[in-house]
This record gives structure tokens, sequence and C-alpha cells, in this order.
């Protein structure tokens, strides 16, 4: 009688084990931001840029796969081929926090205000409010690239953080990270 | 007398016309030296990444990079190639997958196939990763290995400094990030991705 129940243990416990060897990693889908006016590594229509009379609309951005337990989300573009005093910092161009972990897209457009409706706080390197377009003037591609990061949780800044405090604050916070390269130069 | 006020208000203007004309000098240099720029001939800018220089591939390569118009006080290069759609404990630092640094400014390509050494025949020094589970730490290039079915940004950051680092392949990326701030005087970008 023994036997037979550390025998049925033991074929219990393996069969236990091969499922859960067997068993699918379950990974949720990954955080994926584009946009409708571009693709992936493409090049940045003139109408969002400083090509265009100023302010230029803002880039609509779409995003899906937002990780469980999301409370905000940060949206940064930034110009990667500009030195900045001879450090790593490179160039702003649009900084949006304390987005609603409920919200998917950002639309073309965004008023240049320093508050949305929604909570949404933007600022740009000038020190101006919202969105700044690409302009770079030299003869070869600058690269923009825009990042999504969702945060567990929102930032307790007001509209006249620096991206240097919006960074540190999301900083030991980010559930999720997704980036969509653009290009562009007049 | 009169003649001769015109002749200045003419001149003064055909001046102020040439002024206008001539772009704008960027600071006190004159014109703008033309930019620090990074290429792949196996990788378009923007592009895909061929799977012979990912962990898709069981003999993975590092792939061949070349740049061109070095600023004239460079006087070493630094490569970071990173991985930037990765979150690691929930911080901001992204993965980096190859680090050179005291690249010599007079050399201008790194070929395909770099071995996996600290320093390289140029002096250039390649930094290592400390193995996984005391395993040994490893110099140079750790091929891209995205989750199945995700895409992933690769950014290839190429900076030009006005100095050499005091570090060796042990030193760390944040040790190598900090000896360059106030430091860097040109940089280039070359943006791929790479899904398995």
């Amino acid at each position: 009688m023994r036997r037979f129940l550390a025998l049925t243990a033991l074929v219990l416990f393996a069969a236990t084990a091969a499922a859960t060897a067997q068993a699918p990693r379950t990974r949720p889908p990954p955080l994926v931001l584009s946009s409708p006016a571009y693709a992936d590594g493409g090049v940045i229509p003139d109408k969002y840029t400083q090509k265009a009379p100023q302010p230029s609309p803002s880039i609509p951005f779409n995003w899906t796969g937002t990780p469980a337990g999301t409370q905000s989300f940060v949206l940064i573009l930034h110009d990667l081929d500009v030195v900045t005093n001879k450090t790593l910092t490179d160039s702003l161009h649009w900084l949006a926090w304390n987005i609603p972990a409920t919200a998917t897209a950002l639309p073309e457009g965004v008023p240049n205000v320093a508050q949305l409706p929604d909570g949404t706080v933007q600022i740009t390197h000038r020190n101006t409010i919202g969105f700044v377009g690409p302009g770079w003037p030299g003869p070869s591609y600058h690269h923009y690239t825009a990042e999504l990061l969702a945060l567990d949780t929102k930032l307790p800044l007001g509209t006249t953080a620096t991206r240097d405090a919006v960074m540190a604050a999301a900083n030991g916070h980010i559930l999720g990270r997704a980036a969509l390269a653009g290009r562009f130069h007049r | 007398m009169r003649h001769l006020t015109l002749s200045a208000l003419l001149l003064l203007a055909a001046g102020s016309i040439a002024m206008a004309q001539t772009p704008p000098a960027p600071g006190r240099g004159g014109p703008r030296p033309p930019p620090l720029m990074l290429s792949s001939p196996a990788i378009q800018d923007g592009g895909f990444v061929p799977d012979k220089y990912t962990a898709a591939s069981p003999d993975a390569v590092t792939p061949p990079l070349a740049w061109t118009n070095v600023p004239a006080t460079a006087q070493s290069l630094v490569l970071i190639v990173h991985d930037v759609d990765v979150v690691i404990q929930r911080g901001l630092g992204d993965n980096p997958h190859w680090i050179v640094f005291n690249i010599p400014p007079t050399t201008t390509s790194l070929a395909e196939g770099q071995p996996a050494t600290a320093t390289l025949p140029d002096g250039a020094v390649q930094m290592s990763r400390p193995g996984r589970g005391g395993a040994p730490a490893t110099a140079g290039y750790f091929p891209f290995a995205p989750p199945p079915g995700f895409v992933h940004h690769y950014d290839f950051d190429l900076y030009a400094l006005d100095t050499k680092l005091a570090l060796d392949t042990h030193a760390t990326r944040a040790q190598i990030e900090s000896a360059m701030a106030g430091h860097v005087v040109g940089k280039a970008v070359l943006q791929t991705r790479f899904k398995r």
C-alpha cells in the first residue's frame, strides 16, 4: 500500500513536472508604438516639420500592448544626432507625461497648452509648450526617435518640470518601452 | 560730394544684400563642417539587420561599419550599440550590445567579424560583460536576440571625443559615458531593427 502510494505520488509529480515544462512561457504582447504618418525607420512628412508654417501640427501616434499595471505614459521625441555642450544630452522636440493609462493614441495636432484636459503635461527643449517639429537644416538625415514609456505611477511634477526631472522621476517605474524611428532633414 | 555719399550708400546696400544672402554662421566658427556620418554596407539606415549578425545565426559576426567626416579636434571615437526597446529593472538604462572606445580618430571603419578580444589591432578597446553565473567576462559584440516575434530597435551611436578615455575593457557603460561627458565633439547615428 505504501509502495503504491509512493508510486502514485511519483507518477503525479512527474506528470505535473512534464506539464509545467511543456506549458509555453506566456509573455505578454509587446508595447508597440506607431504612427499613421510614417513607417518605422522612415522619413517624417514635411507637414510635421519646421519646413511647414509654424507651429506645425504634432505627429499622430498610436500604441498597443499597454502593460498590466500601467498608471501613465511618457512620450518623448528627440533628435539623436545633436550634441549639446559636448555632453551626451541630445535635442528634445517633445515631451509629454502623465498621459492617462487608458490612452492608446495622441492625435495629430495636440493643442500647444501646458496641460491637456486629460491631465497630460507637455514641454519642449526651449521651455516652450508642446510639439516642435524636426528642423535639421543639414544635408544628411538626423534621427528623430519617438519613445513611449509605460509607467507604474503618475509623475508628481508640475508644468514647469524639466526633461531631466521627468526622466529622473520615471526611472525605476518603467514597465514597458517602445521606440519608433524616424528621419528628417531639410 | 553728394556723388560720394550716394556711392557709399550703394556700397552699404550691396553689402547688406550680400550679408543677408550668406547663411548665418553657427556660433563663431564660420561655416558648419560636414557632419560625422555612420553607415553600414550591410544594413540600411532604418532597416532590418540581416540574420548573420544576430542570435538567429549560431556563428554571428559583428556587422561592418564605416564613417566619414571625423571632426578635426577628435582624439578618439566611441561606438555604442544598444537595444532601445528593453527595460531593465524598471530603469531608464537599456541594453548595450557592443561598446568600443579609444578608437583612433584615423580609423574610419570596423570590418565585419571583429574578434572577441579586449583590444583591437588599432588600439581600440572593447567593453566586456560579466559572464552569467560566475562565468568569465567576455569582450566584444553580443548578437541581437529580441524575444521571438518582437521587433526591437538597435541604435548604433558613434561619438567623436576630444580626449582618450583612461579606462580598460572592464569599465562599465556608466563609467564610459561619465568619462565621455564634456568631451563629445561629434555624433552620428545608424538606426536598425531586428526581429526573429
